[in-house]
């Protein structure tokens, strides 16, 4: 009997079996579990995707490879239940079995996803609503569900090869799977069953995404068929056991050359994964801040040719400086570069120079040196490109670096290398980026810069131009449309895409945004940097959070869902995010604080969160304002204070490296959040409430500044309010 | 009795399975000790009874699914061919299955034991802590109760079929993760976390609430009574052994 007929005769008997349709059966209705149950996605972000489409296929992954493997070692322990394995091996050739089974099973769980994708097409689509995108769709089953259900398979068959036990397989395949669910919950390389999926974009794409999750999948199942392959080899002849048949089957020698290959191929992906760059795992906040100038050297003008590459996701551009080098010698000079891209070359007025990319690096930045000749004029020439690589940080948060045909976000050293150890001549550098892209995207640049078209290809791409006073920039680039606000004398441009026009619409987005602004503007003051300009507020692919620069501020699309924008009873949500961004406007640009002093407790997010805490204590009331702020702030110094490495850091010394890294650094969000919100409320009762706090606020926001050291200190604080810092001190009573 | 207790504590000890349940119970236990327990639990030390206790918390399923396989083991059907044999021999039979009971929670409490021994060595490298005394208590309330549960319930079962041993090893995991009542709080994992955070003081001593002592006999009188009414059920029989013993004469 040859190989295909008995394919043929093994699916058929598959897909008649009571358990196996069974099997099949309930993995097609699993993705009903992430509609109830299961819902890790949609619990933390708000897109309709993620509840509608992602925690689905992430539910029917689950369970789905949970039923596949059960069923793979129970079909491969037929044989030694009904004990007829030795008129099987007399009648079929048990390599050929083994293999012949295998192929059997993916069959099924391919037919099996397939009549899932259809069965739950129109639900899915009446869910979601106008957010709906087929392409996302199918991605998602595709990657998120059955990426994980041939692992499965390839698993439980490799345990069931090497054992030839029922008992030992179910054990290795429970801890496999175990494993996944637990320990390595966070490891996003590891976790083969439960990806690391934590949001999906309504309005925007999730290429990046879903190239990750496919990556580990991709990298797993290399991994697994190399396992297959030497427990093939194992699989029992003659009579013998594991290691008489390993030896047998091993005299074809590119049996075991082949699955040794399969598990070191794997072993590279998991090493040289493109996705995340290797970051030393502490933060250094003062870096490359503090980096000494070299003497001498200085760049008048920067001028980057830049082309995102939306089918790879990948960047390439040119870059080239106008630098001055005054010291009369070569000078050996630093850039900070994208830690996922490559130099192909460097050349200095034409020349090729010597260069090197640092090995180490350091808060997702890589350092580029070069070998400055020692001319007075150079025109040095960077050429670079490749994948961006997001920060090691946010292993479980991914999909920043986006790149696609709908969405890019391009931002700093992912459009060009910046200077790291030389200063711009005059302290401003001339910068322009020319950036080629699809017709249909519009570019925003985050700030006041301007930009315009210049030029339309004739293959239907354009080039944008766009012009700023130093290295770095920052780019959203999508289908958006554009609202012009009128608040308080301000003009705001708010930037939204258009897949969600008609829930903005409906929510009355526009208002809320006046709100804030009036608000602040009354109580604080004016934004100074605003001016004829005004200020840009731009929807942004889902990120956790928000971001606030010059002239702009960043939201998450997660603020805008319907439910957020609409629902006044919740506390601390993402529509207060929203607020929270734009407030920073005010503190933190407005009115800026040392960034070398990032390692104390004072910084602009305490001034930031008491403002959002008042605005919505103005818009929602005491009661939900107390509930969502005071009460979570004092439960999470309270937290701070009982840590038991705050206690005794003499045991936080003890441990390792990366462990006392984490643990630092949560406690360091805690306190800049939390406990100076507190400290801040405090003040407030202090000085005799919320007005009198709002003029000293309102003083400080306005004061004449100091050009040399610019920054609001917590000591120009506590002297406006004629205190102490014991008489904030929150260690002995957080009641407020 | 002890001859035959020896040798099936041998076989089972030899057997690979429990050599693979071992490495995968200490090494789910090393992952956890480095990623949840070092952090200490309900602001406690690390090496506290309270994180010690979350810690065997977490590795319970493990312990009792490896229980169960043991379980599993004596319910198979290649074991229950022989059973006419064995029912043949002057042993009693309710002896010969308590031996066989005695041998899975030897195999439990070995298991338990390497898992405690990991973390107390883990404790010593990295905060010199040698405070033995105080863990017996929270590892007696996390593990014993549970054990006994698993004993009785995988006996049960398997005597009915032995499918359902199997099929009885996702009860820890379920019965672990589910949010249930403190009152049926089958791993303690949440009293360990949070129980410590209501008493009022910092590194409370540890202290078991009535709930927890009494969810804790609970599962222990509920494993004791599927136990003994497994031994003193009349005429059960398996489906595919032999029906009748030879009676001496």
């Amino acid at each position: 009997m040859n190989a295909l007929r008995q394919f043929r005769l093994e699916l058929h008997r598959l897909i008649h079996s009571p358990i196996a349709l069974l099997v099949m059966l309930l993995t097609a209705l699993s993705p009903l579990i992430g509609f109830t149950l299961y819902r890790p996605v949609s619990s933390s972000t708000a897109t309709m995707l993620s509840g509608g489409i992602a925690d689905p296929t992430l539910a029917g992954g689950l369970l789905g490879a949970i039923l596949f493997g059960l069923l793979t070692i129970w079909e491969l322990d037929r044989d030694n239940r009904s004990g007829f394995t030795a008129l099987m091996e007399a009648a079929v050739s048990p390599l050929t079995s083994a293999m012949v089974r295998l192929c059997a099973l993916i069959s099924a769980s391919l037919l099996t996803q397939i009549a899932t994708l259809i069965l739950w097409l129109p639900y899915t689509r009446h869910a979601v609503g106008a957010v709906f995108d087929l392409k996302s769709y199918l991605g998602m089953y595709g990657v998120f569900m059955y990426g994980a259900i041939p692992l499965a398979i390839l698993f439980a068959a490799a345990a069931h090869q090497f054992t030839q036990r029922l008992d030992l397989s179910l054990a290795l395949f429970a801890a496999f799977a175990g494993l996944s669910l637990t320990v390595w919950r966070e490891q996003w390389q590891l976790c083969w069953l439960n990806p690391c999926v934590w949001a999906v974009s309504d309005d925007f794409t999730n290429i990046r995404l879903l190239r990750s999750v496919g990556y580990v999948r991709l990298t797993w199942a290399l991994a697994l068929m190399g396992l297959w392959g030497l427990s093939y080899l194992c699989v029992r002849r003659y009579g013998k056991g594991c290691m008489g048949s390993l030896l047998r089957n091993s005299r074809r020698f590119y049996r075991p050359i082949l699955s040794l290959a399969l598990v070191a191929i794997s072993c590279l992906a998991y090493i040289h994964q493109p996705f995340l760059d290797h970051s030393k795992a502490e933060i250094d906040p003062l870096y490359p801040y503090g980096a000494a100038l070299v003497e001498g050297v200085t760049a008048s003008s920067l001028h980057a040719l830049v082309t995102p590459n939306p089918d790879t996701g990948e960047v390439y551009g040119k870059a080239v400086y106008q630098i001055q080098n005054a010291s009369g010698q070569m000078q050996s000079v630093r850039f900070q570069m994208q830690p996922g891209y490559r130099v192909s070359s460097v050349s200095a007025n034409g020349k090729a120079v010597p260069y090197s990319l640092g090995s180490e690096v350091t808060n997702n930045i890589r350092e580029l040196t070069v070998e400055l000749p020692n001319e007075p004029e150079i025109e040095l020439s960077i050429e670079y490109g490749g994948l961006p690589q997001d920060w090691n940080i946010m292993s479980t948060m991914q999909g920043g670096p986006e790149i696609s045909h709908q969405y890019m976000c391009l931002e700093n050293q992912v459009l060009s290398p910046a200077p790291l150890d030389f200063a711009a001549q005059g302290g401003l550098l001339s910068a322009i980026w020319d950036i080629t892209l699809p017709e249909a995207l519009t570019v925003i640049p985050f700030g006041n810069d301007p930009v315009e078209v210049l030029q339309e290809q004739t293959d239907g791409a354009v080039t944008w131009r766009i012009q700023g006073d130093g290295p770095f920039e920052i780019l959203y680039i999508g289908d958006y449309v554009r609202e012009d606000i009128q608040s308080a004398g301000l003009n705001v441009e708010f930037y939204y895409a258009r897949k969600h026009q008609s829930i903005m619409e409906q929510a009355g987005a526009v208002q809320a945004i006046q709100q804030v602004i009036e608000y602040c503007t009354q109580r604080i003051g004016s934004l100074s940097f605003a001016s004829d300009q005004g200020l840009k507020l731009i929807e942004s692919r889902i990120s956790g959070g928000g971001y606030a620069a010059d002239g702009a501020s960043l939201i998450d699309e997660s603020d805008f869902t319907m439910q957020n924008m609409a629902d006044s009873q919740k506390g601390s949500s993402p529509a207060e995010v929203m607020i929270h961004e734009l407030v920073h406007q005010w503190w933190g640009l407005g009115c800026m604080f040392d960034p070398e002093g990032e390692q104390e407790i004072w910084s602009a997010e305490g001034l930031t969160t008491y403002t959002t805490y008042r605005i919505v204590k103005a818009l929602y009331g005491e009661k939900i304002a107390r509930t969502h702020y005071i009460e979570q702030w004092q439960n999470e110094v309270k937290n701070y204070y009982n840590n038991f490495y705050v206690r005794h850091p003499e045991y936080l010394s003890a441990l390792p490296e990366e462990h006392q890294a984490e643990i630092s650094n949560s406690l360091r969000t805690v306190r800049q959040y939390s406990e100076m919100a507190l400290k801040i409320l405090k003040a407030e009762k202090l000085v005799g409430g919320e007005q009198a706090m709002d003029e000293i606020l309102h003083d400080l926001f306005n004061r004449e500044l100091d050009p040399a050291y610019p920054y609001l200190t917590y000591q120009d604080f506590l002297k406006a309010c004629n205190l102490t810092e014991e008489d904030l001190s929150l260690e002995k009573d957080l009641s407020i | 009795m002890k001859k035959i207790f020896r040798y099936e504590l041998r076989r089972l000890l030899l057997n690979k399975l429990f050599g693979g349940i071992l490495a995968t119970t200490l090494f789910y236990g090393w992952l956890t000790l480095n990623q949840t327990t070092i952090l200490g639990v309900a602001n406690t030390a690390p090496f506290s009874p309270w994180s010690f206790g979350h810690y065997l918390a977490q590795i319970l399923p493990m312990i009792c699914l490896g229980e169960l396989f043991f379980i599993g083991l004596f319910a198979a059907d290649r074991t229950r061919r022989v059973s006419v044999l064995m029912e043949a021999t002057p042993a009693p039979p309710q002896r010969y299955a308590a031996v066989r009971c005695g041998t899975v929670m030897v195999g439990a409490a070995l298991l338990s034991l390497c898992a405690a021994a990991m973390a107390m060595g883990f404790y010593i490298r990295l905060f010199g802590w040698i405070s033995w005394g105080d863990l017996l208590a929270p590892a007696v309330l996390a593990l014993l109760p549970p054990i006994v549960f698993c004993l009785g319930l995988g006996q049960c079962l398997g005597r009915l079929h032995p499918s359902l041993v199997y099929a009885a090893m996702a009860v820890p995991f379920l019965l672990s993760w589910l949010p249930l009542p403190q009152a049926m709080d089958f791993s303690l994992a949440q009293f360990f976390q949070h129980y410590p955070t209501t008493c009022g003081t910092l590194d409370p001593a540890f202290t078991v609430t009535t709930p927890i002592l009494i969810n804790r006999l609970a599962y222990l009188a509920l494993g004791a009574l599927l136990f003994l009414w497994d031994g003193h059920r009349p005429g059960v029989r398996p489906k595919r052994a032999a029906p009748t013993s030879i009676q001496p004469g």
